[in-house]
């Protein structure tokens, strides 16, 4: 099966920090189409579309749009970048690689919404996305991509951009708005959505920097080349970052809902070390561990809802025989227990519980009911915590004790 | 955890806001207090005074015993009233007996000898209506004296005046509730942060949903960070900025013209007359920009209901009552009277200084306002009380210290107030009391006031007694008695009805009531006859939440505000008055205008809040000094200044803030180791006999010695 | 006006308005809802999910205390998934804090059958000094359950102060002042209405605290 990658079709072709090369590779085309067209038809591209959230949570994309623009103003638009998940990279190649397209697409993004103002929210730690992307800023303002008068079109825009200062809480997408607000980054209670009253509460658009990406090609190519790419119900073009025990880990550009064995085999060249399969960790710490039973299970949102687990921001690591999983699941429990903001109670008390239960099971020093207590405690987070990050903190340690990987 | 012999419901005794509190009581010793959630007018919220600072109660030198001058033998003549360096050592203890023979003696024998006119009173805005309502009556009554006054003269006569001549009502128009609601608001001469905490809550979460806040003060007061507007007006030109308001209004034609067309009177006059008063003009006298003062009388006169809260920037003045009357034209002219969110709010100071003026503790009205010179009030309260009464109203405060001076007023009797660090230019004060035959304080200290009676009388503190107070939006609220009284201090009301039985026996006058009330109910249930407004409230009625008067009958729910169906006068009269400046302004010998007011955590003179812990967060007196003006007298943060006036001086700790503007320092009037009122002047305002306590010219230098152990200079 | 809408709980038809939260039109109904970080009078935080209620065809449980009612919602105040919720709630916070000072949190660990003590003994505990750093109040940490009532009013709730916030993350937060200054050297006025809706002792009179201290009470 021959497919043409899109999203990082430029990477490595062209000079990151060159506008020119840019535009030379049909950089700004989307945004001139979109200019062409109006507001209204770029949203309308955007419903038509099957674009759901690549930042793990699968929305919609197009009712986002659709709602922003029909809010009054002033509202804004926010491109997550604040991409931490473990064993996630894709907007990080995509930021250091083809920068220009993430400008783009959060000025047509503004464009489309009316929007008055753009925010790029990158993790603190990605030093060289935050360079290239500063400069390109700066050199869009000097063409005229940004500030007053864009194109021709009457449109004015600025984009403001933020770092966060390591905390992974920030990539939800309420607590970057507080982030940005100069705020502790704690996730806000939603209702109300970002759409209604987001950033400085006004009404936002806050997606992934993948999300946005693929926003450009299908202003470009239409919501029918977008939707006739992998299976109907989430189609498009997928970034898979692949890592552990495989030949050949990297960003692996695929239609959605490829297999995990075609991942790894066909893109990753095969298991590493023992050569056998034993695991892999979809969707980063907050998804779930698959087992050779679903190695043919398509890597889409519905398929992997299907059966308990989730493709998050597609992140797949991949573990071999060899591999020892209890140090594995001691990170992560102590990677949730780090990371839980400490709002609300079931996350704030139930990752540190699972963390120092874990620890007691890997010392040997488990006590006869431990497993019912990180079933309990999972069940109480996933069912009562405030956010995602709580939402999801046990799914890849029980998911573990499912597959008796211990 | 701790368990609690009893939890006592009553109302806060500091400010006016009246809030609602517990009484945690555990072996007769307050050791916490609480606030209901779900009750009027505080719901729960309370200020550092009401929460921490009651341990006053049980401080050691609460009075225990009454205590008479040693120099003094019943029988025998004595000298006059002077300050005894030490109450330890200049007085002894004595028995009720004793003492309440040699005040009942010393009082009949004045009387008789130079009439009632010869004796003064004051009655006090600490103490419960129901000892206010006695106090006056018995002075009244059996003595036949009119001079009765308290320290509402000193606070809010101002705008008791310039709201009495325009619309013939005095009270706070509108409510507390209301404040969370408002859409527009002027706070102007009132540090509401710190003078009225939990109004000020109220007020910022009215600022937190979106109200306009005007603020008109020449300090940088907490509320000027929450506004939309800050006016800073010199000090002493609050009329120029008012009647500039008032022009833009009038020449924008901004006003409420059906409002003024039928509810006022002297518009085309007034009209007139404030052309002169432009904003520009306004901002030559004030530094107040004119685009400024256009901004916040279109604010004011645009919004739909509007309302103006003031403090003592407003009234202690010389100009107060101008300054008060120059806020009730702009509410008439915006038509914001009568109506929810808006009105004329002068916040009260104490716990009960509206209860004290309700309750007739002034020199020209009996309870509920009647005129002791109008000749039916004369009837109904001769009829009331069995007894003849005198027409002649009385002297005030600053003037009855002055008849002392002169020899007018030969005995004065002292119930629950500290003149002595609260009345202005203490020194003359000094000089004046020391000129009484006889003087008697009633409190639960020995209070500077103290030291110059030659009986104290030691009274029970609120919290040892029952009774009502009346909050600033006139609710009367419930004290009760959480403690029994330290030693042989008696309630007010007990020690009050004694002394009255033991003068008619000696004048032989006999009131129709007697003085065998059965409790402070009993003496409520007479104010009701006396005044109408209070005829509705009842003790049953305000078990749980206070009622706001007016209340006329058992079933009226009382008033949330006033002037629904117009003003009390009828037409409100628009008040004509030109700019008059403050009476001693800074010059070359005295540079700088001393501002004095009130610390958050101390309240009044102090007497209370020095006694409590509350005392640990501001134990000295510090003068505050704006940056320009310390760089130029070589004072930094933490320095001993000297500030010295035409009348006296004091020494106090600097801190060097921009709170007050260039050229003005500013003393809390709290600490009698530094009086402020030893620099104050007493000079009064023409109609409302207040001083001016904002505008004194002083001299500041560095000091080196506090001194501040010389309590009486 | 808001209208009025018809909705199921605990198999009761019950009648609210539109606005109200499911807490609302649940006491409204009569029945009674365990809180712990919700206060009338502050901005509910929503942060204990004590108040948890099973609402058929959502996906997680609801927050009774900020969900807003909805016609023909078919709600269950107790339900095997929310007493679990619950439970392991209470259990894990008193295998964290010191609730002596609790007598409301306590009585619902016994009402829902808490057992702490299967949680073992091996545990992170919060352990924190008691601090006095002024005449009016003391903060016992130990005692603090993080509910933020202290917090917000300190802020736009009631006080307008800001002198209480949050220091350290997850299950390391502490309420804390700037830079963890002693009281005095914030922002704070000592208004005690922190201390007023603390639920469990951490925030206390000092009087109190050192009665408590001074004898066997």
């Amino acid at each position: 099966m021959s497919y043409e990658p899109v999203l990082t079709a430029r990477i490595g072709k062209i000079d990151p920090a060159s506008l020119t090369d840019y535009e030379a590779h049909g950089g700004f085309q989307a945004l001139i189409r979109a200019v062409e067209l109006g507001p209204g038809r770029v949203v309308a591209l955007m419903e038509e579309a099957t674009l759901l959230g690549r930042g793990g949570a699968a929305f919609p994309a197009g009712i986002k749009w659709r709602a922003v623009h029909q809010a009054e103003g002033p509202k804004f638009v926010v491109a997550n970048a604040d991409e931490s998940e473990p064993g996630t990279f894709k907007d990080r190649v995509l930021m250091e690689g083809d920068p220009y397209a993430l400008i783009e697409a959060v000025i047509l993004a503004g464009f489309a919404t009316a929007a008055d103002k753009g925010f790029i929210y990158v993790r603190g730690e990605y030093a060289r996305a935050y360079q290239r992307l500063r400069h390109a800023i700066a050199r869009c303002y000097e063409a005229g991509y940004l500030g007053r008068d864009i194109l021709g079109s009457g449109f004015e825009f600025h984009i403001e951009l933020r770092r966060g200062a390591g905390a992974y809480i920030c990539g939800e997408e309420t607590a970057l708005f507080e982030s940005i607000e100069g705020k502790r980054g704690y996730p806000r209670l939603k209702p109300p959505f970002p759409t209604q009253a987001g950033l400085f509460g006004r009404p936002t658009l806050i997606n992934n920097v993948e999300t946005l990406i693929n926003a450009l090609h299908i202003v470009l190519r239409g919501p029918a080349w977008f939707n006739s790419i992998g299976p109907a119900h989430s189609p498009g073009p997928k970034l898979y970052p692949l890592s552990g025990r495989v030949q050949r880990p990297g960003l692996v550009e695929a239609p959605m809902g490829i297999t995990l064995r075609e991942l790894i085999e066909e893109h990753g060249g095969g298991v590493s070390g023992s050569g056998e399969f034993r695991v892999a960790l979809v969707g980063g710490a907050a998804g779930a561990f698959l087992g050779p039973d679903h190695l043919n299970t398509p890597l889409d949102f519905r398929s992997l809802a299907s059966i308990g687990a989730a493709l998050g921001s597609g992140a797949v690591i991949v573990f071999d025989t060899s591999v020892d999983m209890k140090p594995i699941l001691q990170r992560i429990a102590d990677f949730f227990a780090h990371e839980s903001c400490g709002k609300c109670y079931p996350c704030q008390l139930g990752t540190m519980r699972q963390r120092d239960i874990i620890a007691r099971m890997v010392a040997g020093q488990g006590r006869p009911g431990d497993l019912q207590l990180l079933r309990d405690i999972g069940q109480t987070m996933r069912d009562t915590s405030i956010c995602g990050l709580g939402q999801t903190a046990s799914n890849a340690i029980l998911s573990a004790f499912e597959l008796k990987l211990t | 955890m701790l368990t609690f012999d009893r939890i006592v419901p009553t109302t806060c005794p500091f400010c006016g806001v009246g809030c609602q509190i517990n009484l945690h009581i555990k072996e007769n010793r307050i050791v916490q207090v609480t606030a209901d959630f779900d009750k009027r007018p505080n719901y729960g919220e309370l200020c550092v005074k009401g929460r921490f600072g009651t341990d006053f109660v049980h401080h050691p030198t609460r009075l225990t015993q009454p205590l008479i001058r040693k120099d003094i033998v019943l029988g025998q003549p004595f000298g006059k009233a002077r300050p005894a360096r030490s109450v330890a050592e200049a007085y002894r203890e004595a028995t009720w007996e004793e003492a309440l023979t040699l005040v009942a003696d010393q009082l009949a024998r004045i009387a008789q000898e130079s009439g009632g006119d010869a004796i003064a009173a004051l009655a006090s805005a600490k103490l419960t209506n129901e000892d206010n309502y006695l106090y006056q009556k018995l002075f009244r009554s059996l003595l036949k004296t009119n001079h009765i006054d308290h320290c509402a003269r000193l606070c809010h006569a101002g705008s008791v005046v310039g709201l009495m001549r325009t619309i013939a009502s005095a009270a706070m128009s509108n409510s507390i509730e209301e404040m969370e609601n408002l859409h527009t608001f002027i706070v102007t001469g009132s540090n509401t942060t710190y003078a009225h905490p939990v109004i000020a809550l109220k007020m910022l979460k009215a600022v937190d949903k979106g109200a306009r806040l005007i603020v008109v003060d020449p300090r940088r007061i907490d509320m000027a960070k929450h506004a939309t507007l800050w006016l800073q007006q010199r000090p002493g030109t609050d009329v120029a900025v008012f009647q500039a308001m008032a022009h833009v209004i009038v020449n924008e034609e901004l006003y409420d013209k059906a409002y003024v067309a039928t509810q006022t009177e002297g518009f085309e006059a007034y009209a007139a007359h404030i052309q002169r008063f432009t904003p520009e003009w306004a901002e030559e006298v004030s530094g107040v920009p004119a685009w400024k003062i256009r901004e916040a009388a279109r604010l004011y006169a645009t919004a739909p209901s509007a309302a103006i809260y003031w403090g003592m920037g407003i009234s202690q003045s010389t100009h107060g009552s101008d300054n008060a009357s120059a806020l009730v034209n702009l509410a008439m002219l915006a038509g914001h009277l009568g109506k929810y969110g808006g009105g004329l709010n002068p916040l009260r100071g104490q716990n009960n200084v509206q209860g004290c003026s309700d309750m007739g503790g002034l020199p020209n009205v009996y309870p509920g306002y009647q005129p002791v010179s109008d000749p039916a009030v004369k009837a109904k309260f001769e009829k009331l009380w069995g007894v003849e009464l005198n027409d002649r109203p009385g002297l005030t405060v600053v003037e009855m210290a002055q008849a002392a001076g002169e020899g007018r007023i030969r005995a004065m009797y002292v119930m629950g107030e500290n003149p002595a660090t609260s009345d202005p230019h203490l020194h003359a004060l000094y000089e004046h009391f020391s000129n009484l035959d006889f003087m008697v304080v009633q409190d639960i200290f020995p209070t500077e006031t103290a030291r110059f009676a030659h009986v104290i009388l030691p009274a029970a503190s609120w919290a040892e007694k029952e009774g009502t107070f009346t909050n600033t939006e006139r609710r009367v609220q419930r004290v009760r008695a959480a403690l029994p009284p330290p030693g042989e201090a008696r309630p007010d009301l007990d020690i009050l009805q004694d002394l009255g039985r033991r003068l008619e026996a000696r004048l032989g006058v006999h009131t129709a009531q007697g003085w065998n009330y059965a409790g402070a109910e009993a003496v409520w249930r007479e104010v009701g006859q006396a005044a109408s407004e209070y005829a509705g409230i009842t003790y049953q009625r305000i078990e749980e939440e206070g009622v706001q008067y007016p209340c006329y009958t058992e079933d009226d729910p009382g008033t949330l505000y006033l002037y629904k169906e117009g003003v009390p006068r009828g037409r409100g009269k628009f008040w004509l008055m030109d700019f008059r400046p403050p009476v001693e302004l800074p010059d070359e010998e005295y540079p700088f205008n001393l501002s004095t007011g009130r610390l958050l955590y101390h309240w009044h003179g102090g007497a209370l809040t020095r006694r409590s812990r509350l005392n640990d967060a501001a134990p000295e007196p510090v003068v505050e000094i704006h940056p320009v003006d310390a760089k130029k007298l070589g004072l930094v943060s933490g320095d001993l200044a000297k500030i010295r006036s035409r009348r006296g001086q004091v020494v106090a700790r600097v801190r060097v803030t921009d709170r007050s503007p260039i050229g003005t320092v500013f003393l809390p009037m709290h600490y009698a180791e530094a009086a402020a009122n030893l620099l104050t002047l007493d000079a009064l305002d023409p109609d409302a006999k207040i001083p001016d306590y904002k505008n004194t010219a002083v001299a500041v230098e560095k000091a080196e010695v506090a001194n501040w152990e010389l309590v009486l200079a | 006006m808001t209208s009025t809408i018809s909705l199921t709980i605990d198999g009761q038809p019950v009648e609210a308005p539109a606005d109200a939260t499911v807490l609302q039109a649940a006491e409204a109904a009569g029945i009674t809802i365990p809180t712990l970080c919700h206060h009338p009078n502050l901005t509910p935080p929503a942060v204990c999910r004590l108040c948890v209620v099973e609402w058929e065809g959502r996906r997680t449980l609801q927050p009774a205390c900020v969900t807003q009612v909805a016609a023909d919602a078919v709600i269950h105040t107790r339900s095997p998934r929310v007493d679990l919720a619950r439970r392991t709630i209470l259990e894990m916070l008193a295998t964290t804090v010191d609730l002596s000072d609790a007598p409301e949190l306590r009585a619902m660990l016994a009402e829902y059958d808490a057992h702490p003590e299967r949680f073992g003994e091996d545990l992170t505990r919060r352990e924190h000094e008691v601090i006095i750093d002024n005449s009016f109040f003391v903060r016992d940490y130990d005692k603090c359950v993080l509910c933020w009532r202290c917090v917000e009013a300190c802020g736009t709730d009631m006080e307008h102060a800001f002198a209480l916030g949050f220091s350290g993350r997850g299950f390391e937060t502490s309420i804390a002042t700037f830079f963890e200054n002693p009281m005095p050297e914030t922002t704070c006025v000592f208004c005690g209405n922190c201390v007023g809706v603390c639920p469990t002792g951490a925030l206390k009179d000092r009087r109190v605290f050192e009665l408590e201290m001074a004898t066997d009470y």
